[in-house]
């Protein structure tokens, strides 16, 4: 009885260990999709076997290669959808990229199926990723185009703050305090956004036509990563805009 | 053996009279807790509550959640302490304001860690 009593609390406390080590998996896959349905290991079967190479080897590891790209195309499509951020025109650029990636690598998924020859096979899985860069471009792109509009769109969610903080400056100035302060907290709030969203407006312009073409050639690496710098300083200038706003109310009480 | 009889009889007639003045306690407590929890006692409360908090300005991008205390299907239980503190508990706009802006901040965070993430998929 005691022996049954035991290996039944060993096997929960084995199944509740393995609940905790799925759900950190689970949780470490959505940062960073290099494993799990989409990731880079998910085709690792299909790459060990296909040494010594083989039509059948290879044609697998390319359709697997190509059903994880339509994994991440669906995903982006659904982050698309549901963004409250993103601006209809950027969402319907980012929405057609994906539409035609995706086209594009069931016509190659067609042609993988159907080749016989090993060197043909070899170059249709090369282009897989050469010639639609979902990882390294149509990802970015869509992440970067949206974290630029939700930084426009503070925007008009400080200017609320802003009518909200001067009302009470005012207020407070009729009633004899010194607003020195929370003025000039004010001012550095509308200085930062300004600031911010003069560094986010321009990028989904420049990353919206980016093609895997310019990737290959070397210019639209710079490109992502330029926005990508501009973005992380914008958000900080956000971040200090809300504290600047905090700051400004303080002093009024 | 008479006074036994009487003294038993007493006795008897005793326990009933505590017994149903036992019972009738009872019952009034317990009618006393329906009325209590019956939602029929709150609507008056439910209203005032609903009536301080429409007027909140709240900012279109996240007041969803904050919203839905206005609804009618909105449990009572969980309205019916902010009734009693409605006039203490009311909230600064610029809270919600405020708290919009962090929340799209975080989604910054989100799009700039997935872009990050992007080329570790392999490529």
């Amino acid at each position: 009885m005691k022996s049954r009593f035991a290996a039944l609390v060993a096997s929960l406390a084995l199944g509740s260990s393995l609940v905790f080590v799925s759900a950190g998996i689970v949780t470490a896959t959505t940062i960073p999709p290099a494993v799990g349905p989409s990731g880079r290991g998910v085709c690792a079967p299909e790459l060990a076997v296909r040494k010594p190479a083989s039509v059948e080897a290879l044609r697998a590891f390319g359709d697997c290669e190509i059903n994880r790209r339509f994994v991440t195309l669906t995903d982006l499509s659904a982050r698309i959808t549901s963004s409250k951020v993103m601006t209809s025109a950027d969402a319907a650029a980012l929405q057609s990229e994906i539409s035609s990636t995706r086209s594009g690598l069931t016509s190659l998924k067609a042609t993988i199926d159907a080749e016989t020859a090993i060197p043909a096979l070899k170059l249709d899985i090369v282009k897989i990723a050469t010639d639609y860069r979902v990882y390294l471009l149509v990802v970015p792109q869509v992440n970067l185009v949206n974290a630029a509009d939700a930084g426009v769109a503070t925007q008009a969610k400080f200017a609320t703050v802003n009518t909200n903080l001067t009302a009470r400056i005012a207020a407070a100035k009729a009633a004899g305090k010194d607003t020195t302060a929370a003025q000039a907290d004010l001012d550095a709030m509308n200085a930062a956004v300004t600031q911010a969203v003069g560094l986010a407006s321009p990028l989904p312009a420049m990353l919206l036509p980016l093609t895997p073409t310019q990737y290959n050639a070397g210019t639209a690496g710079p490109i992502l990563k330029g926005a990508r710098t501009d973005l992380g300083k914008a958000r900080d200038l956000l971040r200090s805009a809300v504290a600047d706003a905090q700051a400004c109310r303080a002093a009024l009480k | 053996m008479n006074r036994q009889t009487n003294s038993v009889a007493r006795l008897a007639a005793t326990a009933l009279l505590i017994g149903f003045a036992a019972v009738g306690c009872a019952g009034q407590a317990g009618a006393g807790h329906s009325a209590a929890s019956t939602p029929t006692a709150r609507p008056s409360q439910v209203d005032r509550t609903v009536s301080t908090l429409a007027p909140t300005p709240l900012d279109a991008a996240g007041s969803a959640a904050t919203e839905t205390p206005s609804a009618t299907t909105g449990p009572a239980t969980s309205i019916a302490p902010a009734a009693t503190k409605a006039p203490a508990a009311t909230t600064d706009p610029l809270d919600s304001q405020l708290s919009n802006l962090n929340n799209l901040l975080n989604g910054i965070n989100t799009s700039l860690s997935g872009a990050d993430a992007g080329p570790s998929g392999g490529e």
